[in-house]
């Protein structure tokens, strides 16, 4: 733990991103951010804690309860110029802002013959786990990822979510900021060792669109996101304890995806297994799978293996939940039963 | 070296409180000035910042990140500034 340098803090998820949103607000007045209680109360999963002290009721905007409003005010103000952040409390809530997201944001960069530049990150809070039922617990990576216009991130780790969350920021296109709950680090959830980590004090930024080997290994791919790649990463240490050493990538960004890092390892590996923390059919897992398929189909020496949310609302019983997530120890059983000899 | 003392989990949380530890700002060997933050706290109501009751250096941390304490308790141990 020790550095050359100075010593590293650690930070949690949530304290990681409040500091990207404050250095960039520092620096660039034309940022902003709304949302329903971003403001005194400082997010729901502490996104914008301190922020409304540092910055005032002008640019940490508490706003009523209408996502259709807020985002769609979001467009007019960043094609204006300014660079409007907005927190969508939770993905789950989506359906009733779409078409500012889809047929403005996404849509009038190209309509406009890019004359017409959105540069809004829109933050919102993913995942399950917690028993908070079929409408606040979904991750939804898929439903976004399938639009195009959109770049979608959803980093795991503090230091990953501090950089790209910089990186979203200062991007001219419309970005969706993905964070995971449970990776947030709050006090009144179950507190992860993922959930904090080293992030550098100064200003830095992080690719949006490249996924990141965690796990170096030979035998078999794990592809994951967010929990699922913390899930893959304490499945790939049971493993390893049964012989099998798995290579762990966490995707980091669902698009643009990064066809090459994951093509590369299975190249190496030669079996992949691709878990998802969205619903099964049509996702990330359909999606890696066919990218593998159909580029990297010589490389594969078994059966493409994918793990996800069974096409069901995802239950509030605490005993139902972890029986839809895939959990470390459906993974090594998914990849011990690949027969890896 | 100077004698240590005792950093307590304050009153202003409520007698009785139970306080999950949420974030060490400090690690032991770290130096901090009064009123600075040096533990973040949650209980069932707050997050609560708990300031630095004097200056001086963290020597040791007995309520861990996740671990749970009451009002009163000894979380940490530091050696003031002389």
């Amino acid at each position: 733990m020790e550095t050359t340098k100075e010593k590293i803090k650690k930070l949690t998820g949530s304290k990681a991103m409040i500091q990207a949103l404050e250095q960039e607000m520092e620096k660039d007045d034309r940022i902003f951010i709304m949302g329903e209680d971003v403001g005194k109360y400082g997010g729901i999963f502490g996104s914008t804690t301190g922020l409304y002290d540092k910055f005032g009721g002008e640019r940490i905007m508490d706003t009523p309860i209408s996502e259709t409003g807020f985002i769609g005010a979001s467009v007019g103000a960043a094609a204006a110029g300014l660079r409007p952040i907005v927190e969508l409390m939770f993905v789950d809530f989506h359906g009733v802002v779409m078409d500012q997201i889809y047929n403005h944001i996404a849509k009038i960069p190209y309509m406009s013959g890019g004359n017409v530049q959105l540069p809004i990150v829109i933050l919102t809070a993913v995942g399950g786990g917690y028993s908070d039922a079929a409408q606040h617990s979904q991750t939804l990576y898929a439903s976004f990822g399938h639009l195009p216009g959109l770049k979608v991130v959803a980093p795991t780790f503090p230091q990953d979510i501090k950089g790209m969350l910089i990186s979203a920021i200062r991007d001219n296109n419309p970005v969706i900021f993905m964070f995971h709950k449970t990776l947030q680090g709050l006090g009144w959830m179950d507190q992860l060792d993922a959930s904090l980590g080293p992030v550098p004090e100064e200003s830095y930024t992080i690719p949006l669109d490249k996924a990141n080997v965690v796990r170096k290994g030979s035998d078999v791919t794990i592809v994951g996101v967010q929990m699922m790649t913390v899930k893959a990463l304490e499945a790939a240490s049971e493993l390893a304890d049964l012989g099998i050493e798995a290579e762990v990538i966490d995707l980091r960004s669902i698009k643009p995806i990064d066809k090459k890092t994951i093509l590369k390892s299975v190249e190496k590996t030669g079996r992949l297994l691709v878990v998802d923390e969205d619903y099964y059919s049509y996702g990330i897992t359909a999606e890696i799978s066919a990218i593998v398929a159909s580029e990297g189909f010589h490389y594969l020496k078994a059966p493409i293996v994918r793990l996800a949310i069974p096409d069901v609302p995802i239950p509030y019983s605490r005993v139902m939940e972890q029986y839809v997530i895939p959990d470390a120890k459906d993974i090594v059983a998914a990849v011990t039963n690949m027969k890896i000899v | 070296m100077s004698k240590l003392k005792e950093i307590v989990l304050p009153e202003e949380l409520g007698e009785g409180t139970e306080s999950s530890i949420v974030l060490w700002y400090k690690e032991p060997g770290d130096s901090f000035e009064e009123g600075e933050t040096i533990v973040e706290v949650q209980t069932e109501k707050v997050a609560f910042e708990v300031a630095a009751p004097f200056s001086g250096t963290l020597k040791e941390i007995k309520v861990k990140r996740g671990e749970s304490a009451t009002v009163g308790q000894v979380i940490a141990m530091a050696e003031p500034n002389l």
